[in-house]
């Protein structure tokens, strides 16, 4: 069965919205089209519109984003140094208000902006500024009504509590922005979790569960590849394997099980990186746990014994012989 | 499987690992240390000179003053030259008051008792109950941990067994200030 040209573009715009389909996908296959580009080129090359026009267009274009975002940072810390000013001679309910309340109006004009204009970034940037009060003011209300709390608990919920809130903006807009933000409380919120279940925790859960969460943003890495969401990934491939090597390395002189597991971890990431990943900022962090990994051998086991002159010297080939490896793999296969 | 829905399970799945990682270390390390409890009770002494909340490290004074001898509490003389807290004023001299209390462990509340009372008690002098549980003063957190550094840490006296431990709440004993050094633990009391 042929379609039409209306019925495929009626059916794309079907599965589309019902997700069965990832803008991302639609977006990179006409990004890969050489003959449509090729064709709007040259009607670019053979219209009226000057090149020049259209570099101005798109000037025009970032200069409007740096704007808002230039903006969007001068409301935020102009709102954080007014509250400051007069945090305190504030009543409670205005610290809520000016807080909490300034927040939620920046996030319910943020999610306007975002259905009415959503061509426009000006409900990103309003959801940026709602974003930096939304989850301090929260507290602020919780430290507000409950003045006498002592543990983490409350903390831990009142988090959760806004992790779910975003996790709604995020499932409503579909939009990075929101995202971004529902990784962050949410990433809060799992720590303060583990803090109120387990207030006697030591650093070696602690580690661990970094561990976890770093390999959990990695796998959102891989699920968001070609979606909505595909701008995180470089923040996800960046965060996720600095907190797992930083945790496991933070524990490599105290537990055994990691000192004998890092240099596998490491040299796993780093084929991971190329490989499935593929990756320029994962193989950047994964070179670097393996390079602390031999600093780490060096000190423990060859300085005393070699010397630190000589150790430092045999450190710095192997060093540049696994910045070779590590641009030679970013050549050939990223 | 398709594209969508291998992504979806793998948003399933990261969503997932950190939260079913707290409920396994719940499982395995808190579970135990909540229904970990001993049948006998203990006999400690404090020491302050009353003027709270700081610390006075007055412990070796408490060591020196009681002991359980054959199964009694037994009040010696403190030595004269004894400086716990190295003021270089002695011991004898500090104003330093001790408090006996016996410690509930199952409602783990502390009922001060007077010396009289605590000499009569039936004590085991032993670091273990009869069932196993220790009393032992420790701290969590606190340790260089990633980048965040001097992290929280709570010190306090716990009932420990194994891998197990359930923190106490003993008087003149904070988490905050390190009480840890006015605290004598005396002995494991024989009739529950």
């Amino acid at each position: 069965m042929t379609l039409s040209n209306d019925q495929l573009l009626d059916e794309l715009k079907r599965r589309l919205q019902d997700g069965e389909l990832e803008h991302g996908r639609v977006q990179a296959l006409l990004d890969s089209a050489p003959d449509e580009s090729d064709e709007s080129v040259s009607q670019f090359r053979n219209s009226a519109v000057p090149a020049s026009a259209l570099r101005a267009g798109f000037a025009e274009f970032s200069l409007t984003r740096l704007l808002y975002v230039i903006g969007g940072l001068l409301v935020v810390l102009g709102i954080i140094y007014f509250m400051s000013q007069l945090w305190a001679d504030m009543s409670p309910t205005l610290r809520i208000l000016i807080t909490l309340g300034v927040g939620l109006v920046f996030a319910g004009a943020g999610s306007l902006f975002l259905v009415q204009e959503p061509e426009k970034d000006l409900g990103n940037v309003f959801h940026v500024i709602g974003g930096c009060l939304v989850p301090g003011g929260a507290l602020v209300a919780l430290d507000e009504l409950f003045p006498n709390i002592s543990s983490t608990g409350p903390v831990a919920t009142t988090t959760g509590l806004v992790f779910l809130f975003y996790l709604a903006l995020v499932i409503y807009h579909r939009r990075v922005v929101v995202n971004l933000f529902a990784f962050a409380t949410g990433t809060a919120f799992i720590y303060l979790l583990s803090d109120s279940l387990m207030p006697s925790a030591g650093p070696d859960y602690y580690s661990y569960l970094t561990m976890m969460i770093g390999i959990s943003y990695v796998l959102y890495g891989v699920a968001f590849s070609g979606g909505w969401n595909d701008r995180l990934i470089p923040l996800l491939y960046f965060f996720g394997p600095l907190g797992f090597y930083g945790a496991a390395y933070s524990r490599i002189a105290n537990t055994q099980l990691i000192e004998l597991l890092y240099p596998f971890l490491a040299f796993g990431g780093l084929t991971l990186s190329v490989v499935i990943l593929k990756s320029r900022i994962a193989l950047t962090i994964c070179t670097l746990a393996v390079i602390s990994y031999v600093v780490y051998l060096t000190r423990e086991y060859f300085a005393d014994s070699i010397g630190w002159p000589v150790a430092l010297i045999i450190l710095g080939f192997i060093v540049i012989g696994l910045g070779y490896l590590s641009v030679n793999l970013n050549r050939r296969y990223l | 499987m398709t594209d969508v829905k291998k992504n979806q399970l793998l948003i399933v799945v990261a969503f997932l690992l950190p939260m079913l990682f707290l409920g396994v270390v719940l499982i395995v390390s808190v579970i135990p240390s909540a229904t970990l409890s001993t049948d006998y009770d203990f006999l400690y002494a404090t020491c302050s000179d009353g003027s709270p909340p700081y610390s006075y490290n007055c412990r070796p004074y408490l060591v020196s003053r009681f002991r359980v001898e054959n199964g009694r509490l037994v009040e010696r003389p403190v030595p004269d030259d004894l400086d716990s807290d190295r003021d270089t004023i002695p011991d004898v001299q500090e104003n330093y008051r001790a408090r006996l209390f016996i410690h509930d462990t199952e409602t783990n509340e502390s009922r001060e008792i007077s010396q009289q009372q605590a000499e009569q008690l039936a004590l085991l002098d032993l670091l273990t109950s009869p069932d196993g549980v220790a009393v032992e003063w420790d701290r969590s957190g606190g340790d260089d941990f990633f980048f965040i550094f001097g992290s929280r840490s709570n010190f306090g006296y716990y009932l420990t067994k194994g891998n197990a431990r359930q923190q106490l709440e003993l008087i003149n004993d904070s988490d905050r200030y390190y009480y840890g050094y006015d605290m004598h633990f005396l002995g494991w009391i024989e009739e529950p």
